[in-house]
């Protein structure tokens, strides 16, 4: 039998002597959901032609963990469908940094833990009638993992009420993990710049930060890959020199981590001497070219390395 | 009457990228099936350092013996002699992309192993997992009557092999060919999630270009899957990141 034979057999479905699949991802009888997300909402109501925030949020049980749409080894991200009633838009959909889980066998993986959020803006018609009731869901499909994987399938729901246009509605109960997960969603390009410089020298890419005491690289899975993750996307001090294998056209896409001292460690007296210093940690978009597209100018007969610049 | 949106997320941002296969096109040739290549091999005098060469690419692949449900010993050194095709597919039962997505809901493994194995391919299934995660004689037992496994499942203890082939999923899938050299890593198709097989099959793909003495266009695909469950007495990372507790 060929390959193209196999695939029709394949596409055809064909199940010898086995229980009929589910047409959902399987789904073993493993109890509830160890990762259990919620639509919640910023604010109390929605206001007519503003841009409301909501949040998809997990809550994780101890041990398990959700995975961010990383260049990890393993795992899956979080998929979502939303479903919004006429004239409502979604605008951006913000996942904050995750952390590096590294696992036996030198696996290295994006993951969330505890609790995660992720913030979405929505576009409120400006003809939204005050008073009614919206009702905003998505569809959602994740795996969640401890020793075991579990592929996940849920329907969310979130119920809003319209208010009167220009109203400042109150804080939902919900409102902290907004302000959470603010903390760690990477700041814009343009803001990076003043932070950190980032160039290639030869398939290395070095990023300096001047002041930083660790710096970290998260790769999207977009992203042109690493050589190695584990031992070259984070480092102590102030310089991170990554090696990734070359592959055209591929951008450099993920998330940079500067950590820096907590200057309010400084309070300390003298007999409260720790060993460890606070630190706080910045996150910004790193997106850019490859190294050859940042090859230096003087390679003007080769038009594959004319790119714009960036 | 409301107008259902539907807007797929997936990625942070608004910036729009392309899926993108790591599939990598391997430049070198494949070496002629020729009778000296294994004396030359033979030549090259003493063994390698103590640490175990990695797996690569284009190169000869580690050499390994592992023992099947049977008591069979397979040595890979000894089906290069016999000049076999051999496949390697690392596998979990329990996990949703190995056992459950490609043995019990869909026929992929069974099937592909089966169309070749005239054709002087050996597959071999290795379970490389803890005791506790499946990786026993009896789980593999379980699955292969489950499953009506025909070809050898190999307990891999310690998941000493999975080490010399850095093989971190289920499934992840190598192919050595007739001469030894690793020709194919990577996933079994193009579909990554638990339910759908994907359109194409990579390893099917590429064991009709290593019979018909072709390179393997793509020889290198990401793989997808569980993570392979190592022994866990690692402790290589020195930094304040998360170390998998279990």
């Amino acid at each position: 039998m060929t390959y193209s034979a196999l695939i029709l057999t394949a596409l055809a479905g064909a199940i010898a002597g086995q229980a009929a699949p589910s047409s959902l991802p399987n789904q073993p009888d493993k109890g509830s959901f160890h990762a259990k997300p919620r639509l919640i909402s910023e604010r109390s109501s929605l206001v007519p032609g503003e841009t409301a925030w909501i949040g998809l949020t997990f809550d994780i049980d101890p041990g398990w963990h959700t995975y961010w749409d990383g260049a990890g080894d393993t795992g899956q991200p979080v998929n979502a469908k939303f479903t919004l009633p006429e004239g409502y838009t979604v605008g951006e959909i913000l996942w904050p940094t995750p952390e590096r889980l590294v696992s036996p066998g030198e696996i290295l993986d994006y993951v969330y833990e505890k609790r995660v959020t992720a913030l979405i803006s929505i576009t409120v018609p400006m003809n939204a009638k005050t008073g009614d009731d919206i009702s905003l869901s998505a569809n959602l499909w994740w795996l969640e993992c401890e020793d075991i994987c579990i592929p996940r399938k849920a329907d969310v729901t979130l119920s809003l009420p319209v208010a009167a246009a220009g109203a400042t509605p109150d804080p939902t109960k919900d409102a902290p993990r907004f302000d959470e997960a603010r903390k760690r969603v990477p700041r814009p390009v343009a803001e990076g710049k003043k932070a950190y410089r980032a160039e290639w020298v030869g398939d290395r890419l070095r990023i300096q930060a001047p002041g930083a005491v660790g710096i970290v690289f998260y790769p999207h899975v977009t992203s042109l890959p690493m050589s190695d993750a584990l031992h070259e996307g984070m480092r102590k001090g102030d310089q991170l020199d990554m090696e990734f294998r070359p592959r055209d056209g591929a951008r450099v896409l993920g998330i940079l981590e500067v950590r820096r001292p907590d200057d309010r460690s400084k309070e300390e007296t003298d007999t409260e001497r720790t060993t460890r210093a606070r630190l706080i940690s910045e996150f910004y978009t790193l997106d850019m070219p490859g190294p050859a597209a940042a090859a230096p100018p003087g390679n003007t007969k080769d038009p594959r390395k004319q790119q714009p610049g960036n | 009457m409301t107008r259902k949106v539907l807007v797929s997320v997936l990625m942070a941002g608004t910036l729009a990228f392309g899926a993108a296969a790591l599939a990598q096109n391997t430049t070198k040739d494949q070496p002629k099936k020729d009778a000296h290549t294994t004396k030359v091999d033979k030549d090259h005098g003493h063994d390698h350092a103590a640490e175990p060469k990695k797996a690569k690419v284009g190169e000869k692949a580690p050499d390994f013996t592992l023992t099947d449900l049977d008591g069979k010993k397979w040595t890979l050194s000894e089906l290069t002699k016999q000049r076999k095709v051999v496949v390697l597919e690392w596998f979990n039962p329990d996990c949703p992309y190995s056992g459950v997505k490609h043995y019990k809901n869909h026929q992929t493994m069974n099937e592909t192993a089966n169309a070749y194995k005239d054709r002087g391919v050996i597959w071999l299934t290795i379970n490389s997992g803890t005791d506790q995660a499946g990786g026993s004689k009896e789980r593999n037992e379980q699955a292969r009557k489950d499953w009506s496994i025909k070809h050898p499942i190999l307990l891999d203890e310690g998941a000493k092999v999975a080490q010399t082939y850095t093989s971190k999923n289920t499934p992840t899938m190598y192919i050595i060919g007739a001469d030894g050299t690793l020709v194919y890593w990577g996933a079994i198709d193009n579909d990554k999630s638990a339910d759908t097989v994907g359109t194409v099959n990579y390893v099917a793909k590429a064991l009709d270009q290593v019979l018909a003495g072709e390179t393997v266009t793509d020889a290198q695909t990401k793989p997808y899957g569980c993570s392979v469950k190592y022994p866990k007495n690692d402790s290589d990372s020195k930094d304040t990141e998360k170390k998998n507790r279990k």
